[in-house]
């Protein structure tokens, strides 16, 4: 493949769609515009070796290849730029949203109104204040993370506090994996009802409810398509089309899915 | 609250999935989008998205630029087409003999279109948990939208808000002193138009028949005033509300067609 011409050929509209890309992970214009060159400068290195690891035959789906290399190149940069500042393991569960909400108000410190309205053609302001609010009580040095915090992040064995942040701590070998993700679940249910404005009953046991939505065995399909549409906020239509399956039977399955979900949870603090 | 409470068990849900270890390459990824893999290798990436949020986040951002380049491409595929004139006549005379029908129609301003909509909202008959249970919670990364769009998307969000069905409620988009206020308001007022008939369109529940009429003639009258405003790319042809028995259909079809426009 001709990366050279295929990216600089102004047909192929590459530098504009790198630019949009950019500006839209980036607050900051002018940051968005070294962005864009530290990643040219790194893809171009050694005749494009990076983009060489393309196998497929097509231009099209070269561009698809070129933009999933290009994004991962800015999320180095960041990291390089904002320091190693990850997110808890709670927020990598709840989906991407949370990530992303985390990274901006506690690692780059963004403001309040700015992220309201960074997000205001997707949330209401209430959405995403409760969203920032659980943030910040789940974490209350958020707004002293960024540069300063290189201590790897790793999921742990943590207490089951809310106040307490567990996502530093450095993780022993000898954890055992359920262990761990009990714990991570408890976090996230605890997330959630701080972001419903509720505590999480002391009495209720979130091993169990874990093992009931275990217990489940959704297919593969089904959840995928309910991390499609209830994470990255797809409609089913274009679920369906994600992964190639007609819509209806798409729909009929988020429907089963969330049919077995709500069973789950009957007589837990999220029974409605 | 009920919304909330829900998005929460699907968002704990979803939480309790285990993570898998395995990450998909971008080669993999690439040839997933693009529909190139085998079934038991597409088995395998739908299997690491399905356990990788942050994967499945990217591999997201690549399939809607993928998506959007598709979109831009089929128009000017559209017009190679040598049939093409066929279906641009015939929806011409069928726009023409729709505006012939309707132009002796009195106008209101947007101000009594606003309040007529609102008022019929008590008329709707649906099943609000169905209705919950089906809505899409999260538009949440629908980035880059025209404003138009983001407009009629606000009005669909008021609709629902008021009809119960979401708790979310937009906030609405400033109008700037260069843009067309009224055309921002007519949007707006269509989209609560779209909101309520996209629900009541899919409900089994009957409504009076003089429901239909009525929302054909708002409709009617909000394209008047929007028409001139915006690209033809939204089909805002009128409606035939001359008979009880096809006004129902023809505000669905209506509506749906409004739903699917790219705009």
């Amino acid at each position: 493949m001709d990366w050279q011409s295929l990216i600089f050929d102004p047909k192929t509209n590459f530098l504009q769609s790198m630019d949009n890309i950019a500006a839209k992970r980036f607050f900051d214009a002018e940051l968005a515009r070294t962005a864009v060159d530290e990643c040219l400068d790194l893809m171009r290195q050694d005749n494009w070796a990076k983009l060489n690891a393309y196998e497929g035959r097509n231009s099209a789906s070269a561009k698809t290849f070129f933009f999933i290399v290009y994004r991962r190149c800015l999320e180095d940069y960041y990291r390089k730029v904002f320091g190693r500042c990850e997110p808890p393991a709670w927020t990598k569960q709840l989906g991407e949203f949370w990530v992303r909400l985390y990274k901006q108000l506690c690692c780059q410190g963004a403001s309040v109104t700015t992220l309201i309205n960074a997000y205001k053609e997707c949330f209401s302001s209430d959405y995403v204040q409760k969203s920032i609010s659980t943030i910040r009580q789940k974490d209350p040095k958020c707004h002293t993370r960024g540069k300063q915090i290189v201590a790897k992040s790793i999921e742990v064995n943590e207490q089951s506090d809310s106040t307490i942040d567990s996502s530093y701590i450095e993780v022993s070998s000898t954890n055992d994996a359920d262990t761990l993700h009990s714990t991570i679940f408890e976090q996230s249910l605890n997330a959630i009802h701080l972001w419903l404005g509720e505590n999480l009953p002391e009495s209720h046991d979130a091993t169990q409810l874990l093992n009931k939505l275990n217990e489940l065995e959704l297919d593969i399909e089904s959840k995928l398509l309910l991390r499609l549409v209830y994470q990255e906020g797809l409609k089913i239509p274009a679920a369906a089309a994600f992964i190639q399956i007609e819509a209806y039977t798409a729909r009929r399955r988020i429907k089963d899915a969330l049919a077995a979900i709500k069973t789950c949870f009957k007589d837990s603090p999220l029974d409605y | 609250m009920q919304t909330y409470k829900e998005h929460a068990q699907i968002m704990a849900a979803l939480a309790a999935l285990q993570q898998s270890k395995s990450k998909a390459s971008d080669q993999a990824i690439t040839d997933f989008l693009h529909g190139d893999l085998s079934e038991a290798a597409r088995a395998e990436v739908i299997e690491d998205l399905a356990n990788d949020p942050k994967q499945l986040s990217d591999a997201v951002k690549a399939f809607s630029q993928l998506e959007e380049e598709r979109r831009l491409v089929t128009p000017k595929e559209k017009s190679k087409r040598p049939w093409a004139w066929l279906s641009f006549g015939s929806s011409g005379l069928l726009g023409l003999a729709a505006v012939a029908y309707f132009m002796f129609i009195p106008v209101m301003n947007i101000e009594q279109i606003n309040q007529q909509l609102t008022s019929s909202y008590s008329k709707a008959n649906f099943n609000k948990q169905q209705v919950i249970d089906n809505l899409s919670m999260a538009k949440h990364f629908a980035l880059n939208i025209s404003a138009l769009k983001e407009d009629i998307e606000w009005g669909s969000n008021s609709a629902r808000v008021s009809l119960g069905v979401e708790t979310s409620e937009y906030l609405p988009r400033e109008c700037t002193a260069s843009e067309d206020c009224e055309k921002q308001q007519l949007a707006f007022v269509l989209g609560k138009w779209l909101g309520l008939n996209t629900i009541q369109c899919s409900s089994a529940e009957r409504v009076d028949t003089n429901y239909w009429q009525q929302q054909g003639l708002i409709y009617n009258q909000l394209a008047e005033l929007l028409q001139p405003k915006v690209s033809k790319q939204l089909p805002l042809s009128k409606i035939d509300v001359s008979s009880v028995d096809s006004a129902s259909t023809a505000v669905c079809k209506k509506v749906n067609a409004i739903n699917k426009a790219k705009y």
